[in-house]
Order: structure tokens, then sequence, then C-alpha cells
């Protein structure tokens, strides 16, 4: 046992004012060294004895009838020791979330995108299994396809679902189509706001479907044994969500699942659900043995997330004086084969960064023959902010205001209302803007040639359940174990705040991830949640711990407990008639004083505060080429209090770097038969180290009054600005203005090249 | 009592914009919104429509929470995230 000085806490922002002795320093990642030294157990690097492997047949139609499938040639092939298919699953209820999932997971009657999965085989070897998958034949009755929103939405669009009637909508229709959903918030009368306002912009906006782009797979193993029990090892971003999930899709007891959590290599809400576990346990079930599936890149791209595209209309007012009167929005968003919220969400965030007296904002969640939408960090947030931010910008070069300074003057603070109605708690966002707005970047001169562009970004944050258990160890060590995935520093980010709560070294506590057997119901680390809530049970498990500590104290002093008082890690008799007791005293006799010492904390975290990011980039584009480069970018993020502000700068650089490749090179480019032509990495261009410079960041806390740390979730909405911070980047240093992403090569040549004519 | 804002989607079952409602907490609320518009607890129901933002915080699974003379409510959707 060892322990290290506390490294000096310079404060988040470098201003040494925290307060905090571990809180706000940046020890080694708990993590670090498995990772480094390739000791990291991800769930494809699991092998057990007698292992299969599963291979899992796809459609190669995104919409078409199962007439038939014929197994037997498979299952006589050579290894081959199970077969699944559809009518091996439980019957999908006719529609809601619970037929999503199983439906999701396999096709019955019918396939609703290229990829969907439709059987699978359990063999000895991968290659004997891939052989039997694509022995099965499968007769379908093809079906005509819609691949993009206006064409879902045409009035004479192929119906992916008969018994879908869109919501929201009175008199309810009487026919059934693609639009799922239409949501409206209003405020004040948008039309006597237009009346009043100097200036009125309005412009239509597209944005491309995008993968969240994790490095690692979709992995499980699944273990069934004669008893009917399964043992699950997965990568997801929640091991409680993959068992419920699991039991759901099998009709199983979820007494019957444990999942043990692996480590994960990339999520940002791709994981936060499943497609292949039911699969896997289906096959041990069959085969008596434990089934292994990997799914390939190709998998991943054509089954899996991805974050929907969009078309966005905005219309927007304003007075000569910069002030933002009005907005009417239209949304649409892709949800994929299934329904979803993803335009309901677009309508939550459109307008948020911004004060409004009158707003009209209408959302249509559409279904169509893609893969169903899963989250990308603050999903639907990136495309409502590239719209209204784009036509902000706009303004500002109308008025002649400088566009930070507009947005400073427009927006919210605590007690202001909502686009969704409720008001705002404590918020960040003027902070964040002064920031960006003090900060060298935005002070420094532009360089010639070059465009700089900002904007700004809201996402909600979650609280929901989570539970923790911290264990004493009889040296003065402490364990703490959550069930929170660490996707983002979660373990680092426990381990101190438990240190600042004990008084404990920080390196003396190992964080833990416990399976669903070990450790109390936590739901998906998912909505910047794990850190806020997760570590809320964190400190209230220690909290407790040191009740229990004073009261061991004062059974050591005989005295009374309220003379105790827990002081840096020790115990101190407040009389200074005893000697301080540490904690590791303490501890080495608690066989004497009433045994070993944990606690445990489960709760349903209330308050979570929401996240604001203001970002500015300098770019330069090629006039030849169209290419843009990112010459400097700097974010500003209110993370209420960094907990580890290494991770915080990390989640806030992540954030922006997917952010901007959404904004300038990603999409998904589908053939006319429905068929991805794009499925890996070469083709589907995701940002790399040498493509951008070192994102500089600007840590801004505004505590959150609801958590003990003043937390706020990091890890979501830094994915928000870097679209219309791009596309407002690309105007200034070119003159033009794209209203449609990706802002690629051919895309701004051919924009460079019809204004020039 | 609280004060109870609906949507626009929500209006169109309850015809008005706001109620004032006697309510210890959500789940009495909840009671009686649906006794007095059946077919906003139908349309909650189906659109899983359970979370309530109580003085501007957004409660996922609302069920004992307090309500005061002066708590604004909004009926709103469960968030998902990233």
């Amino acid at each position: 046992m060892s322990t290290t000085e506390a490294p000096a806490n310079t404060g988040t922002n470098g201003n040494g004012s925290s307060g905090y002795r571990w809180v706000g320093t940046r020890p080694v990642r708990h993590d670090g060294l498995d990772k480094v030294a390739g000791k990291a157990r991800y769930a494809a690097d699991l092998n057990l004895p007698g292992m299969l492997y599963g291979h899992i047949l796809r459609s190669p139609h995104p919409h078409a009838r199962i007439v038939s499938i014929d197994t037997s040639a498979a299952e006589a092939m050579p290894g081959v020791k199970a077969v699944v298919t559809g009518a091996d699953f439980p019957e999908a209820p006719p529609k809601g979330a619970t037929r999503n999932l199983m439906c999701t997971v396999i096709a019955r009657d019918k396939v609703l995108y290229s990829g969907h999965a439709v059987a699978a085989v359990a063999a000895s070897t991968r290659r004997e299994a891939k052989a039997a998958a694509e022995a099965i034949e499968v007769t379908y009755e093809l079906l005509p396809h819609v691949l993009n929103i206006s064409d879902a939405m045409a009035d004479d669009a192929p119906v992916l679902h008969d018994n879908l009637f869109t919501r929201g909508v009175e008199p309810r229709p009487t026919e059934p189509s693609n639009v799922a959903a239409r949501t409206v918030y209003e405020r004040g009368d948008v039309e006597q706001g237009f009346g009043e306002a100097d200036i009125v912009i309005e412009r239509e906006f597209s944005t491309q479907a995008v993968h969240q782009g994790y490095i690692e797979p979709h992995a499980c193993v699944v273990d069934c044994d004669q008893e009917g029990k399964a043992v699950i090892w997965a990568s997801s971003q929640g091991h409680f969500m993959v068992r419920s999930s699991t039991a759901t899709v099998l009709g199983w007891d979820t007494s019957r699942i444990k999942v043990i959590p692996a480590e994960i290599g990339g999520g940002f809400g791709g994981k936060t659900t499943i497609y292949i576990e039911p699969v896997a346990a289906l096959l041990s079930t069959k085969a008596g043995r434990p089934v292994k599936i990997v799914m390939s890149r190709e998998d991943v791209f054509r089954a899996t997330g991805p974050a929907p595209g969009a078309i966005i209309r905005m219309k927007v007012g304003a007075r000569n004086d910069g002030t933002i009167t009005t907005a009417k929005a239209w949304l649409a968003y892709e949800n994929g084969a299934f329904q979803g919220i993803a335009a309901m969400l677009g309508c939550m965030c459109v307008v948020s960064a911004y004060t409004l007296d009158h707003l009209y904002v209408e959302g249509f969640d559409v279904v169509l023959n893609r893969p169903v939408n899963v989250a990308y960090r603050a999903p639907s947030a990136p495309a409502a902010a590239f719209a209204m931010d784009s036509v902000v910008d706009e303004i500002a070069e109308r008025v002649g205001m400088d566009p930070l300074d507009l947005r400073i003057q427009n927006c919210p603070s605590q007690g202001d209302p909502t686009p969704y109605g409720p008001k705002w708690p404590m918020i960040g966002l003027r902070e964040c803007l002064e920031a960006i707005r003090d900060s060298d970047h935005y002070q420094s001169e532009l360089p010639e040639g070059q465009g700089r562009g900002v904007a700004s970004g809201f996402w909600f944050n979650i609280g929901e359940a989570s539970s923790a258990t911290v264990n004493l160890n009889e040296n003065g060590t402490a364990t703490v174990i959550t069930g929170s995935p660490d996707i983002g520093g979660s373990r680092a980010s426990m381990a101190l705040m438990a240190a600042e709560e004990l008084g404990l070294d920080v390196h003396l506590i190992q964080p833990v991830v416990g399976d669903t057997e070990v450790v109390g119901f936590t739901d998906v680390t998912e909505g910047s949640r794990a850190t806020f809530a997760t570590g809320m049970a964190v400190v209230e498990a220690c909290r407790d711990l040191k009740e229990q500590l004073r009261k061991r104290a004062a059974k050591t002093w005989d005295c009374d407990v309220e003379e105790v008082e827990w002081v840096d890690g020790s115990a101190v008799h407040g009389p200074g008639e005893q000697e301080p007791l540490t904690l590791a005293a303490i501890t080495g006799n608690a066989k004497r004083t009433g045994g070993p010492l944990g606690a445990t904390a489960s709760l349903n975290a209330r308050g979570a505060g929401p996240a604001f990011s203001v970002q500015v980039a300098d770019v330069s584009v090629d006039q030849e080429t169209g290419r843009v480069t990112v010459e400097r970018y700097t974010t500003a993020q209110d993370a209420g209090t960094a907990i580890h502000p290494s991770y915080v700068e990390g989640q806030m650089q992540g954030g922006v770097v997917q952010g901007i490749g959404w904004a300038l090179n990603e999409e998904y480019i589908y053939s006319d038969d429905g068929n991805l032509e794009n499925p890996g990495f070469l083709d589907y261009r995701i940002p790399v180290a040498s493509d951008l410079p070192m994102i500089e960041t600007v840590i801004v806390e505004v505590p959150n009054p609801s958590h003990p740390y003043g937390v706020r979730g990091v890890g979501e909405v830094g994915i928000v600005p870097p679209l219309p911070v791009m596309a407002n980047a690309v105007a200034d240093a070119t003159g033009v203005r794209i209203s449609d992403l990706p802002l690629s090569p051919p895309r701004v040549l051919e924009a460079l090249t019809a204004a020039e004519s | 009592m609280a004060v109870v804002h609906f949507s626009t989607d929500q209006r169109q079952h309850t015809g008005v914009a706001e109620i004032a409602i006697e309510a210890a907490n959500v789940r009495d609320l909840v009671r009686q919104l649906s006794a007095l518009y059946p077919s906003l607890d139908a349309h909650l129901v189906e659109t899983s429509s359970t979370a309530v933002a109580i003085d501007g915080e957004i409660i996922p699974d609302p069920w004992l929470e307090e309500l005061t003379d002066t708590s604004e409510v909004y009926l709103v959707r469960p968030l998902a995230g990233g």
C-alpha cells in the first residue's frame, strides 16, 4: 500500500478556487494501464471451452415480405450446431416499443431495411457458421422502399407499417402512413412577431444520417446452461438494459440472465440498445454450448445506429437592434424502420439557446427503410442547432452585430421559459458565450483567407436510477462498485468523489463496474448521467460510511458518537482527549467493533442540470477542390463542476471531433436498390487525428445545485455546435452559405461554382 | 393549487391551456387529470408520456413528488440520451 500526495488542485479552470482536495485533480485513470498494455478485456476477447461462433444472415433487400425460410441445407452442413429464425422467438406484440425492439433483433413477417437480421447459425468455426448462414434459403416478396424523408412523407409513398397512424393529428387519421407522430410547441403569436420584426430570414436545411462510429463492433458471448440460466458477456452502455431487453425479446424472466459488462470500446449512444444478445442466447440454448457473436464492421454500418438525418425549415424574425423576436420551425427527422422520438427532441432543442416571445415549432417523426435510429450523444440537437444557428448568424451579419454579442443579447437565464414550457433552472449558457468571447482564440486576429464561425448548443442531460456499493477493506483501502459501464471516464470520477468524501487518497480507491448480480439496478450510461447520477449514489454511500466510521471510533474510544467528527480521512475526538484514528486504523480493527464496513446507495437521481456549449472555429477553404480545413477550434462548456478535468476536456474534444465529421464528411450512400454502398471506414470518412488541430477547451463551471459537487453531465452537448460552427465558418471564408450537410469537397465546390456563375 | 400547463398536443384533449388542481403529489394529480380528461389519459399512455416537469425540473419517473400551491407542472415525454 502506498499513498500519494494529492496533485495540486489548480481548479478545473486553472483558477485554484475549487476548495476540494481531490475533486478537480487529474490522477492517472484507473483503467489506463490495462488499456495501454492490451490487457483490458473486451467481449470479443473472451473464449470459453466448447464455444461456438454465431453468424447472422441479413436481408439484401430494404423492404420485402418474408415468404419462407428453408434452413434444412444449413442444418446439414459441417460444424453446424444450431439454427434460428424469427419463428423461434416469441411472437411480437402488434405495435409499440417492445415490438420495435423484438423485430429489430430479428425480422418476423417483413424485412424493413437492407441488413435486417433474418436468421442465424452457430457452428464450430466462424467459417462454418458463415457458410451455413449463406446456405439458408429465404424467399422474399419484394416491396417498394423509401430511403429519404421527402419520399417517405409523400402521399403515395409505400407504407412500412399498416398499423402506423400519425399521432398528434386531429382528427385521427384513418389511413396508415410513414409519419409516426406530429409534435407542436408554441408560444405567443408568431404572425404578430414577424410583423414586429425588421428582418425576417427563412431557409431550408438538410443533414444526413451518420453512424456513431465506435471503434469496437458489437460483441457478446452467451452461455446458457441446462437449467435455463444464461450468462452474457457483452459490450454495452448498460448491462442491466442488456438483461431486461434480452429477457423481453426472448420472453424470459430477468432472473434467468446474468450480464457481465465487458470493457467498452466506444458507444456514444449507439450501445444503448441490443442487437445480438438474444440471438446468441437462443443459439446457445439450442446448441447447449456457449456462443460468441461479433459483428463485422459492415454489419455495424448496415444494421446498427444511425443518428437520423433531418430536413428543417427555419423562419426567424429580429429587430434591427439584434433582438430575436420570433421563430417558426418545421422539422422532419428520419426514425429508421421503427418510430422514435427524434423530431420531438429536435422540436424541444431547436431554439433553446434563445429567448423568444413568439415561437411555433412543428415536428414530424418519419419511418423509412433504414436501420432504426439510436442515440448519438445529444440526439437530434445537432441538426436543430445547425438550422437555427445558421439563421442567427445571418441575422448578426444583416444587423451588423458581432455574432457572439447577438447571442449574448438573446440568451435565456434562470427563470426564463424553455421552448417546451418549463422554466430554465440555473444554466451556464451566458457564461459559455462570454468565455468564448473572451478567449484568446476569439480575441485573436483571423488569419487572411480564413473564415471564423461560432455557434451554441443545448442538451437536457438526464438523471435516472443508479446504485453504488462502497466497501472499506481491512488495510484502509476502498472498493467502489457501480453499475455504470465506463464509457467516458466514470470510474475515475467515482474514485475522486469517494476520495473527497472519505478523505482517502484516490490511489487507494479501486473503482469497479459490477455485474447484474453484484450491484443494484443501474440505468444505461446515457444522457450524460453517469458522473452525475451514479456519482450521487457513490457520495451517498460514502456519507453512510462516514457515519459508520464515526460510530466505530466512538466504540473504540468508549465515548458518545456526537463527540466524533470525520475530518480529512480521520475520526477526530471533539473534546481532544484522544489521538485521531485514521480510516486504516478503524478498518484494521473492524472485526472488534462490529465487523466489515460497507455501504450501498440506490437512488433515482433528480435535478440533472442542463448543458450548454459554445464553440468557435477558423477554417480555410480550398477554392479549387472545395476541401475545408479546420485551422483552429475552441470549445467552452458548462461542466457544473469538473470532477476529473482531463476527462471533461476529453469529452468536450470528442464531441467536437464527431460533430466536425458530421458537418464535413460523413454520410450514408445508398444505391437505388436500397443497399448501403459505403459500409466501412475507408468510404465512410470520420475525422482522424491528422485531420484536425488540437481542440482547445475552456471548462466553464456553473455548479448544478442538485448535485453534492455541482456536477452537470458533459458527455453529449459538445457534438451540437460543430455543425453550425462549420457552416458559419465556411460562409465567412467564402461568402457562400451552404444549407445542406455534409460540407464535403464536391458540395462546397459545387456551391462555390454556382456562386461564381 | 398546482398549475398544470398543457402542450399544444395535449390541448386537443383538454380544451384548455392550463388548469389549477389541488393535489398532494404527482400520482394524485395524474389520477385527477385522467378522470377529468379520459382522452388525455389515453394519449399519455399511448405516448408513454409519464414524465413531468415540476418547477423547471424534468422528472422521468414521477409518482410521489410533492406538489405545492406554487408548483408549475408540465406533462412531457420521457427523454433519451446518448
